[in-house]
């Protein structure tokens, strides 16, 4: 299994191995890199760890745990969280403030707990099999073990296909669990139980819990964006690097990050020659104004096409996009630069309004009131400036396109469209289930529907969008795939928690996005930057695979995969493949563009797991064996294996 | 005309799969088998085929957004004569 996810943790290999459970480690050395290496057990020995991520407070819990009589012997997180959890339970999750995924090995009682972040950046998969269970941050380390069943999801494929992510537990594959975020599983001889220990809420809870006026809602948001970049950035014993990605957040984070170094700051950026996807001319900006060592790296259509299939095999489910792409190239050329750690501005359209999605929402809910309204359906042509392909480039199909599903009473009618366009890449699936947002529906807050409709759209793009795409297939998979860390200080529990209960007039003020974010670093960041209307990070699309560089593997899939996809009508496929070729010189619609990238994809996941053929483990030097299995004795080395 | 744009609908959205098309009659956009900007395509297919120029005016759910719809509007473009449209101007 460790041979498959070598990519994760290059730096070391442990392994535990009692008479009931083995676990293993790949570990990615950023914290305490000397006496570091996992698994490790608590100071009585009795609950051993392997865990993957940074609980970024484990200082201030190392010592409230001294107090309370722990002992430690190494200088690492992991040590902090396997103490934390011999001493408060499950319940220790909600002290930590970071990103992880941990299985937690209680010796004495033979139980196991599987515990992933609250806002789900670390992955965490899992399986019964035969009695057995097996667990990893990558579900290709499952499939190394043969006697697991590969099989595809309907179910899940037409979440991915639909919500652009499957949403946990469920995954595209059927016998593959992903543990939610904000969960543990707790795991017996007998039971398997899911258990949460932090929920996404919006809103004012309490009563007489009022919300910040703007003035002081924005200090607190700059006072705590400050304290999560300078946690992500000073607890790490590599140097840490930053993305600039050419638009407000990540110049945030890069100028709190510059704030914070007393050394030269790396920050690094994707270039594109399509002058629609490039943002340079913002990333010199930001990089000059800050003074940063600037790396770019230009991502060209043949770099796309030709790098998708390993992208795929990092990402393990499909995509409807290329994005994630170049961020895989981007990571590789951090890791090329001798860096591990990135700090990022993800998250911060999720927390703070900032995704034209909800401003559209916003322009449906208004034509909603009064749907014979001419004028107030002309709002519409003030959505997507930046998409060549605008819908409201055809002003009256942008309008109808906007005015459907304008039922106020749908929990769901802020993702109406999204839904509704996506769905139609499950036209190539036999017998598709008809209402795969279904899953999000039901998991809704019992007191959903009494939070703002802002907060509502936040809920479902948080639990959709930012768990099952960005943060998964275009966030860990990439930056792992090259043994890269990413750090969210926009993910940070406590911006999180304050952002939530924020009043949402002031991220989407009017139509004007992330205003508060905006107002509070007006000064610290370029004007240009700050006014810039919001462009979303987006790469060259479905044209990019009918060129040369990309028709040996597409022919192949076309030829030898597709046709082994039960799940699937491969003619029409072939058909959609047709229609890519014809238009491949023209600019194609967003929906035939998501089309091709998920049958492409899905024809790779296909390939590389269903039929096994990209499962090739690496080998792997197990640098710590602990072996409890018949006499107690611990070692270093390899002499074990 | 309308067994071409027909055709054409299924071929090129529903990728020959006809049962996807329940009733000839129904909204193309409320049924999910285009969206606003796969209109496109068929402006370019009507432009292409009938030789005809469709003006921005034109450009409306009654024209486009249905096979009887289409074939109605493509019909009354090609019995105008192509003076009054305004292409010889063009041409």
């Amino acid at each position: 299994m460790l041979g498959m996810i070598q990519h994760r943790g290059p730096d070391a290999s442990g392994v535990y191995r009692d008479d009931q459970i083995t676990l293993g480690h790949a570990r990615l050395s950023v914290i305490d890199l000397e006496t570091g290496d996992q698994p490790i057990s608590c100071s009585r020995a009795r609950y051993w760890i392997s865990y993957n991520g940074e609980v970024y407070n484990y200082l201030e819990l190392r010592d409230e745990l001294i107090a309370l009589g722990h002992t430690f012997h190494t200088k690492s997180d992991t040590e902090v969280v396997v103490n934390a959890f011999s001493e408060w339970g499950p319940r220790c999750f909600q002290k930590f403030n970071g990103q992880w995924a941990a299985a937690i090995w209680d010796s004495w009682e033979n139980r196991l707990v599987l515990s992933r972040d609250p806002i789900g950046i670390c992955p965490l998969f899992y399986v019964q099999n035969n009695g057995n269970l097996l667990f990893a941050s990558e579900v290709k380390a499952i499939f190394a073990n043969a006697n697991v069943s590969r099989a595809l999801s309907k179910t899940g494929l037409c979440q991915v296909f639909t919500l652009w992510g499957s949403y946990a537990p469920q995954t595209v594959y059927s016998e593959v669990h992903e543990v939610p975020p904000g969960h543990c599983v707790l795991i017996s001889s007998d039971t398997i139980r899911k258990e949460a220990y932090w929920r996404l809420e919006f809103g004012v809870s309490e009563p007489g819990d009022r919300r910040l006026e703007f003035g002081p809602a924005m200090e607190e948001l700059e006072a705590q964006l400050t304290r999560a970049t300078q946690l992500r950035f000073t607890r790490a014993d590599v140097p840490v690097g930053a993305y600039l990605s050419g638009g407000i957040d990540s110049a945030i984070t890069a100028s709190l990050v510059k704030q914070l170094s007393c050394a030269p700051v790396d920050t690094y950026s994707l270039r594109f020659s399509d002058p629609e996807f490039d943002e340079g001319e913002y990333q010199s900006l930001v990089s000059s104004d800050l003074g940063t060592t600037h790396h770019e790296i230009a991502v060209s259509a043949e770099d796309i096409a030709k790098t998708f299939p390993e992208a795929v095999f990092h990402a393990e489910r499909p995509i409807l996009r290329t994005a994630p792409v170049p961020m895989y190239l981007l990571s590789r050329e951090v890791r090329n630069n001798d860096k591990k750690v990135v700090v990022t501005g993800e998250g911060a359209d999720e927390m703070l309004g900032g995704y034209d999605l909800f401003r559209e929402a916003k322009v449906r809910r208004f034509i909603a009131r009064n749907p014979t309204s001419k004028v107030r359906k002309h709002l519409v042509e003030k959505l997507y400036p930046w998409m060549e392909r605008n819908p409201a480039n055809i002003p009256a199909f942008g309008q109808s396109f906007f005015s459907k599903n304008i039922d106020l009473a749908d929990p769901g009618f802020s993702h109406r469209p999204r839904w509704d366009t996506s769905r139609a890449i499950t036209q190539f699936l036999h017998d598709p289930d008809t209402s795969p947002e279904k899953c999000v529906l039901d998991d809704l807050p019992h007191n959903f529907e009494t939070w703002h409709p802002l907060e509502m759209a936040q809920w479902i793009e948080i639990k959709t969008l930012l768990n099952g795409y960005l943060l998964s297939a275009q966030g860990d998979r990439m930056l792992m795939g090259n043994g890269v860390e990413g750090r969210f200080p926009f993910l940070d529990i406590n911006v999180i928690e304050f952002a939530c209960k924020m009043n949402p007039a002031y991220k989407l003020w009017g139509l004007r996005e992330k205003h508060i974010l905006k107002r509070a670093f007006s000064g610290r960041i370029p004007t240009r930057v700050i006014s810039r209307p919001k462009q979303p990070y987006r790469a060259p699309e479905a044209n990019v695979f009918f060129s040369p560089s990309a028709q040996d593997w597409i022919d192949y899939l076309s030829r030898d995969v597709l046709d082994t996809i039960e799940l699937i009508d491969s003619r029409k496929v072939k058909k959609l493949f047709e229609k890519g070729e014809k238009f491949s010189s023209k600019k194609m619609s967003n929906t035939d563009n998501m089309r091709i990238v998920a049958m492409l994809s899905l024809a790779l996941i296909q390939e590389q797991f269903v039929l096994g053929r990209g499962l090739r483990p690496k080998p792997v030097k197990v640098t710590r064996h602990i072996d409890r299995r018949s006499e107690r004795r611990e070692t270093k080395g390899d002499e074990y294996v | 005309m309308r067994n071409e744009v027909r055709e054409f609908i299924i071929e090129n959205f529903l990728f020959g799969d006809e049962a996807e098309m329940v009733d000839d009659n129904d909204s193309l956009m409320e049924t999910g088998i285009i969206d606003s900007t796969g209109v496109l395509e068929v402006i370019m297919f009507l432009e292409e085929e009938y030789t005809i120029s469709i003006e921005d005016d034109e450009l409306l759910p009654e024209n486009l957004d249905s096979v009887p719809a289409i074939v109605r509007f493509v019909g009354q473009k090609l019995s105008t004569p192509k003076a009054q449209t305004g292409l010889l101007a063009v041409e």
